[in-house]
This record gives C-alpha cells, sequence and structure tokens, in this order.
C-alpha cells in the first residue's frame, strides 16, 4: 500500500509527531510519499514531490502552466475525470484551470490514500483523490477546524460529502468537525499525538536556580489562542499575594508586542522572560526543572508541549480550552481551570505550589505514567496502520 | 513678524488628518514645507504651503536628486559636504543613496524649524539639528512614547539619547508628558496641546433621552490589540450571564481580527455583538448619536479622539484609565471611568450608567460637552503650535 501525505512542507526534524508517522508506516511495509508545498532539501525519510511554484509576474507564471499542463498529458484521463468533477461541483472555469495547476503534483501521484495533514490544505483539492482513484483522508488538528472556518463559513461543505475518512487529533477536534457540518455517515479516529517518552527518560542537568523563586513555564508559539496575556494577568494577582516566581516563555511569534507591554502594565516585566525560540534538547531541560507548566489557551487540538512537560514530570496546570482537558485529566495528572478566567487561574496556582510534597510527586509520577501508557510512539504506529487498513 | 519656514514633517504627503489641519492652520501664518514621499496626489490650495517631494520611481528621484544637489552646491558648497558625511554612517550604498535623496531636499531648503511627527524619526534626522543647527520639534503622542520603547529596548536607548538635543516637545496629554520624561526629555520644553475636535461635532450635540429597549453600547476603532476590545467582549459575557438586554457595535476601519471573531463564538455572544465597516467622518456622527453610550476598553491611548468627539457630541462614555484618558473622562464628572483590563469593573459601569437617572446622565454630558469645546478647539490649538514655532525659531 502507498499512503501520499500531503503538508505544506517537509516536517522538521523537530517534528517527530509527523517523522515518527513515516518511519512507523515504512517499518509496517507502507510506501510514503511526501506531497509539498514548499521543498526542504534536508529532509531524507522518504520521497517528496512538490506542488508547482505559483510565480508573481504574469508572463512566468503563463509559460510555466502551459509546461505543467504538458507534464500532465500523460495523465490526461485524471484530469478530464478530475474536470469533470469540478464542473460538477459548479467551481468556475477559471477556479478548475488554478486547481489542475496547483494540484498537479498530486494528479501524478500513484497513491492509495491520499492523506491531507491539515484540514485546509485539502481545500481546493476536494476531487483529487477520485480524480486518481485513491482514498481521501484528511486531518484536523486545530485552527483548521477551530477557527478558519469561523471566517470561511461553509468551507468543508464539499470536502465533507467527498472524504473517505477523518482523522482528529482529540474527541474536542471530531467534535467540532461535527459542528462545522461533518456527516455522522464518514468513518472518523482520533489518533491523538504522541511523543517517545525514551527521549524524556535520560536524566538532565538541572540550572542553578534561586531559591524561594518559583519558575513557571509555556512553550508555544506567541499567538493569541494560547491565553498568554490571561497568563500573565493570573501571575499579577500572585505577584500582589506576595509570591516571588519567574516566567519563562519559550516561542515566537505575532503577539510579542502586546505580552511583552502587558508585563509591564501588570508590573510582572522583570518576571516574565520571553526567551524566543530554543533547541529542543533545551526545552526539555527548561521542563525538568519548572515548578509549573502553564498552558492556559482559549482552545487546543491536543498540545504536544503538555505532553512533554508531562514526559518529564513537570507538573501542569491548563485551561479547559479544547483538546487540553483529554491531555490532563483533572486532578488525576494536572489541574484544568476554566478559561478566560486569569482569577481561577491565580488560585489554582497557589493551591498547587502549595500542596504538600508528597501529593505533588504523586500527580507527577501519575501523569509521567500516562504519558508513557497512552502517548507512545508504538500505541500511535499501530493507531497509525489501523487507520488505512480499516479505511 | 517675518514669516518662518516651518518643516511639518511626517514623511508621508498627505499625512493623517489631524496633521493636515495643522498645515492648513500654519500655512496661513508662515510658510510651511512638506518633505516626504507623496502617497496620494493632494493639490494644496495655499500658496503658503510647498511641497518637495522625494519620488517613488528612482529615475525620477534620481534626476531630481542631481538638480538639487546643483542648487545646494551653487548655494552653499558647505553643506553638501556635510551632508555627505552624514550619508556614510549607513552602511548599504542603496541606503545611502535612498536617504541622501531624502534629506537633500530639507538641507536644501533648510527651514526654520523642522517639526517631527513621530519620535521614532528621529533615529534619522536628527541631524538636522547636530550637523545643521535646524531647531527640531517633536511630537510625543501615542504608541510611539506609549508603547514602542517598552516593547523594543533600542527604542527607549534611542529616545534616553536624542530627546535632551530636542528644542521642544509637542504632547497630546499630561500623561505622555509624563511618559516621555522617563527618557530624558526635559520637562521645561514640552508642551501640552490638546488636538482640536471636528467643530460640527458641537453643533449635533443634544441631550440623551433614556429609553427601555437594550442598551445599545458603542465602540470606535481598528482591531488592534491595544484597543483592548477582548476585555469589552468579556464585560459583555458578563453582561450576558446577569441576564441584561444589551446590543455591542464595534465600528472599524479594519476587518475583525481573529482573535476576536474567535471570541465572539467562543462566548456565544454573536447575536449580541455587530461588527460594522468604518464610515465617513459626518455618517459617523450621526451613527454616534443613535446609540446609548460609547464605550473605550483601550490598554494604551494618548487622548482618543472618538472620545472627544463623543462628548462634543453629547454621546455618554465609558472609558479605561489609560495613558491621557483621566484627563478628560472624570467619574460622574464628564463620564464614567474604569480600570484596564477588568471587565468586571467595565460590565459594573455599564450597569451604573443604565441606572443613571436621564437628567444626571444630561448633566454629565453637558460637562463633557462644555470641557472639550473648552480645550480642544482649533483655534486655541493652532495658536499654541505658532507659540511654540516662533519660540523655538527666534531662540
Amino acid at each position: 500500500m502507498k499512503i501520499g501525505l500531503v503538508l505544506s512542507k517537509p516536517p522538521a526534524y523537530s517534528e517527530t509527531f509527523f517523522n515518527n508517522k513515516i518511519k512507523g508506516l515504512q517499518e509496517a511495509g507502507y510506501k510514503v510519499v511526501l506531497l509539498v508545498q514548499n521543498d526542504n532539501a534536508s529532509f531524507s525519510l522518504c520521497e517528496t514531490k512538490k506542488a508547482p511554484k505559483v510565480y508573481k509576474r504574469s508572463y512566468i507564471q503563463l509559460f510555466k502552466s502551459l509546461w505543467v499542463f504538458i507534464t500532465l498529458l500523460p495523465y490526461s484521463k485524471r484530469l478530464v475525470r478530475f474536470y469533470r468533477l469540478e464542473i460538477a461541483a459548479k467551481r468556475s472555469k477559471i477556479q478548475i484551470l488554478k486547481n489542475c495547476y496547483n494540484n498537479a503534483h498530486l494528479l501524478k501521484a500513484n497513491v492509495d490514500w491520499l492523506h491531507f495533514g491539515f484540514g485546509t490544505l485539502a481545500l481546493q483539492s476536494e476531487h483529487v483523490a477520485k480524480a486518481i482513484n485513491a482514498k481521501f483522508a484528511v486531518s484536523f488538528r486545530g485552527f483548521d477546524v477551530d477557527v478558519y472556518p469561523l471566517k470561511h463559513p461553509n468551507c468543508y461543505k464539499l470536502l465533507w460529502t467527498k472524504v473517505d475518512k477523518v482523522h482528529g487529533i482529540s474527541k474536542y477536534i471530531l467534535g467540532k468537525a461535527k459542528t462545522f457540518g461533518l456527516p455522522g455517515h464518514v468513518p472518523t479516529e482520533i489518533i491523538t499525538p504522541a511523543i517517545d517518552t525514551q527521549l524524556f527518560d535520560n536524566k538532565v542537568e538541572i540550572l542553578p536556580k534561586p531559591e524561594s523563586t518559583l519558575y513557571f513555564l509555556t512553550v508555544g508559539r506567541l499567538h493569541w489562542i494560547k491565553g498568554f496575556i490571561e497568563t500573565l494577568e493570573a501571575l499579577a494577582q500572585l505577584k500582589q499575594n506576595g509570591i516571588k516566581f519567574n516566567y519563562i516563555i519559550i516561542g515566537e511569534g505575532q503577539e510579542f508586542e502586546p505580552i511583552k507591554f502587558a508585563a509591564h502594565q501588570l508590573n510582572i516585566y522583570d518576571e516574565v522572560k520571553l526567551i524566543g525560540k530554543q533547541a529542543h534538547k533545551r526545552v526539555v531541560e527548561y521542563m525538568a526543572q519548572a515548578d509549573l507548566y502553564l498552558q492556559y489557551s482559549y482552545s487546543e487540538g491536543f498540545c504536544n508541549a503538555v505532553l512533554e512537560a508531562q514526559a518529564m514530570g513537570c507538573l501542569c496546570v491548563v485551561s479547559d480550552g479544547g483538546g487540553l482537558t483529554e491531555n490532563i485529566l483533572h486532578g488525576q495528572t494536572g489541574w484544568v481551570v476554566p478559561k478566560r478566567n486569569p482569577k481561577a487561574l491565580a488560585e489554582k496556582i497557589k493551591e498547587v505550589i502549595n500542596l504538600p510534597e508528597d501529593e505533588k510527586v504523586r500527580i507527577a509520577k501519575q501523569a509521567r505514567q500516562r504519558v508513557k501508557d497512552q502517548f507512545n510512539l508504538t500505541k500511535h504506529h499501530r493507531e497509525w496502520l489501523e487507520f488505512y487498513q480499516n479505511g | 513678524m517675518k514669516p518662518l519656514k516651518i518643516a511639518i514633517f511626517s514623511g508621508a504627503i498627505p499625512s493623517s488628518t489631524f496633521i493636515e489641519e495643522l498645515i492648513k492652520g500654519v500655512a496661513q501664518h508662515h510658510k510651511v514645507l512638506l518633505f516626504g514621499v507623496i502617497e496620494t496626489p493632494k493639490i494644496y490650495k495655499s500658496k503658503n504651503i510647498k511641497v518637495y517631494s522625494t519620488p517613488y520611481s528612482h529615475i525620477k528621484n534620481l534626476m531630481y536628486t542631481l538638480y538639487r544637489l546643483a542648487q545646494l552646491l551653487l548655494k552653499r558648497p558647505l553643506d553638501s559636504v556635510k551632508l555627505f558625511q552624514e550619508i556614510k554612517k549607513y552602511p548599504r550604498f542603496y541606503d545611502q543613496w535612498i536617504w541622501f535623496s531624502k534629506f537633500l531636499p530639507i538641507v536644501l531648503h533648510k527651514p526654520d524649524v523642522i517639526h517631527l511627527q513621530w519620535a521614532r524619526d528621529m533615529e534619522f534626522y536628527t541631524f538636522l539639528k547636530t550637523k545643521f543647527n535646524i531647531p527640531v520639534i517633536v511630537s510625543l503622542r501615542g504608541a510611539h512614547i506609549n508603547y514602542t520603547p517598552i516593547v523594543e529596548g533600542h527604542i527607549a536607548q534611542l529616545y534616553k539619547k536624542y530627546f535632551p538635543v530636542v528644542d521642544g516637545f509637542h504632547a497630546v496629554s499630561v500623561a505622555i508628558a509624563l511618559e516621555a520624561q522617563k527618557y530624558n526629555a526635559e520637562p521645561s520644553k514640552i508642551n501640552l496641546i490638546h488636538s482640536p475636535v471636528p467643530r460640527k461635532t458641537f453643533k449635533l450635540f443634544s441631550n440623551i433621552k433614556k429609553n427601555n429597549g437594550p442598551i445599545k453600547i458603542l465602540s470606535i476603532g481598528r482591531f488592534h490589540w491595544k484597543k483592548g476590545y477582548k476585555y469589552a467582549l468579556d464585560a459583555c459575557s458578563i453582561l450576558k450571564e446577569k441576564g441584561i438586554q444589551f446590543e455591542y457595535t464595534i465600528i472599524s476601519s479594519n476587518k475583525v481580527s481573529e482573535e476576536i471573531l474567535f471570541q465572539m463564538y467562543q462566548l456565544d455572544l454573536v447575536n449580541q455583538v455587530k461588527i460594522v465597516k468604518g464610515k465617513t467622518q459626518n455618517e459617523l456622527f450621526q451613527v454616534m448619536k443613535t446609540y446609548d453610550v460609547l464605550l473605550l476598553p483601550s490598554l494604551e491611548e494618548g487622548i482618543a479622539n472618538v472620545v472627544l468627539e463623543a462628548m462634543a457630541l453629547g454621546l455618554p462614555v465609558i472609558s479605561t484609565d489609560c495613558g491621557g484618558m483621566t484627563e478628560v473622562v472624570k467619574l460622574n464628572e464628564s463620564g464614567w471611568l474604569v480600570p484596564v483590563r477588568n471587565p468586571n469593573a467595565m460590565a459594573q459601569a455599564i450597569l451604573d450608567f443604565q441606572e443613571t437617572p436621564e437628567n444626571v446622565v444630561n448633566s454629565i454630558t453637558q460637562q463633557a460637552h462644555d470641557l472639550v469645546k473648552k480645550e480642544f478647539n482649533k483655534e486655541n490649538c493652532i495658536e499654541k503650535f505658532l507659540t511654540l514655532y516662533t519660540s523655538v525659531a527666534n531662540k
């Protein structure tokens, strides 16, 4: 069986999640081909095919289009089928031409499954799988079903009628897909992210830290959905209660300005350290020594960082946004606080840092064990094999 | 008194509404020189306004620049040498060329005063003072003072280095004047000049009439984190939970941000919150009068124009206490004031407003109107600028 994975670009080395999925499939005798929009020369796990580039200058684009259509000639049957399906869906001729061009690399692929790694990637490609006689699978992970349909209502209307199988990374994500129109008869599967728990077994060196100062941590893009502002508002309340802490945020992104300004306005400028992107090894070290890992997002598909923090034995306080309630079991493997409520978060943090040491150890151990048992790569590999076999 | 040559510099021609008003006002008494890039062609009626632009097109720019350079070489050859030395500090040839073509017309026409509208431009234009001895005035407004130096450390350093060189500052509020002092702006050089409110808003003033329908709340301003709409929606959620009937409208010139859209859905406020596209000023003033109250949930402001306009029109205002807002919105005198980042207080203020009897609300809007009329009229404002320019030029 050959599986075509559609991604925007090949997974980076740090995206263990995708890399391991590919390795697992290959070990089980599957062939995998990556179909991407942007290339990355350093990726060598499997064959990679790139979408035709879109040019700004119209004459180059015209020339390139002609060439792409010539290369599609050997696939003319597929092209005709694709065209007819698009016409039947009442797409405009211009849009169909664009779609032929943008999907050229997919139309040439010889695969049994065409699997789009992100919901929005499948838009305008809904008919490709049928045209090339492959099965059509789509993964939903977060933004694609949490935010995108709010801006583009009914964007998945056509997709729902064509897709053969849908993968969601959490119950929450599949539930969202259903509220946005995923019909009940389409087979679905929840496969949560997994991490290489062995990576986290190694003892890590603990960096020196001043005594009596607590050490909080969040890892993630500086994006509004991560709820950093509410986190800072909660921490400002802790400071008013005389609690000494440092809050380290690992990650970069668009929300740098509002976060930095909030830290200033909330009088915790010195306590909040935005240290940018860090190598994965460093991230893990920070997790090992943090007193608390905070993930007070408005919503998360599932959240790998929280899995990693648990694997490192770091206590987690998270919001009830999206898939986080599946990631952390409240009171058993961490604590879940209602989202968008800085006061509640502050109260919970105070409660947790004042817990007796053995209670903290008990929760951390349970969390670590659950990650090992339920979010390991072996299980993840098996789930993906079954996903395609039972399709 | 001999008319002065005053450069009002924002980098773009034409500039924002307020700056264009200033140009027009000053041109009645002095020559106004405009430098920068023409973004949309505009014809200035006054003969006192001279535009010396730097063209976008490189070829056109080269011709202009050569002509200007020839003039400068004839008039003041030493100045061209000084200018060549100045641009040497830019490492790339391309930057040297761009900056040279921008600086050259200013050096050539040598204004008696240059008024930089944006403090950040000091990074590039302070040499006009230090090398060419042209007095510099800098405006202190909004984001450039209130958060840019906090978020970008090197800007704070820049301000600390250059503010002591400046001959005069124009501050839009007392709060911003205080903020600027953190970066070595000398208090005696800071002049408080309020931005004027369009005159027609005063004519549109009328008393409010309370009705029993859902309370109609309005916010105006683009979607940007500093506008604090997130907190307004949190407050809406509190009102909804309390079973209060309300409608909240945001009028914005740009598209709704993802964050706010998501929040509307997550808090289930889609039926209560309306997002409306921006309008022309005249339309806007009419629309504003159909609401019960204006809400300013901002995290940072100089003094928000939209609040001043609402006050002039007689629309009650609930504002956060950020930046210079406390200088105009005074609790139970001219409006309702709440702390920043506090949805509970915001929701409570809306309830308080709703429970305030009509006659009390009208006495508040009257006071607000009078305050704005007194402090934010155009004549006053231009007068103060003229005084500032002459005092700096004659030093």
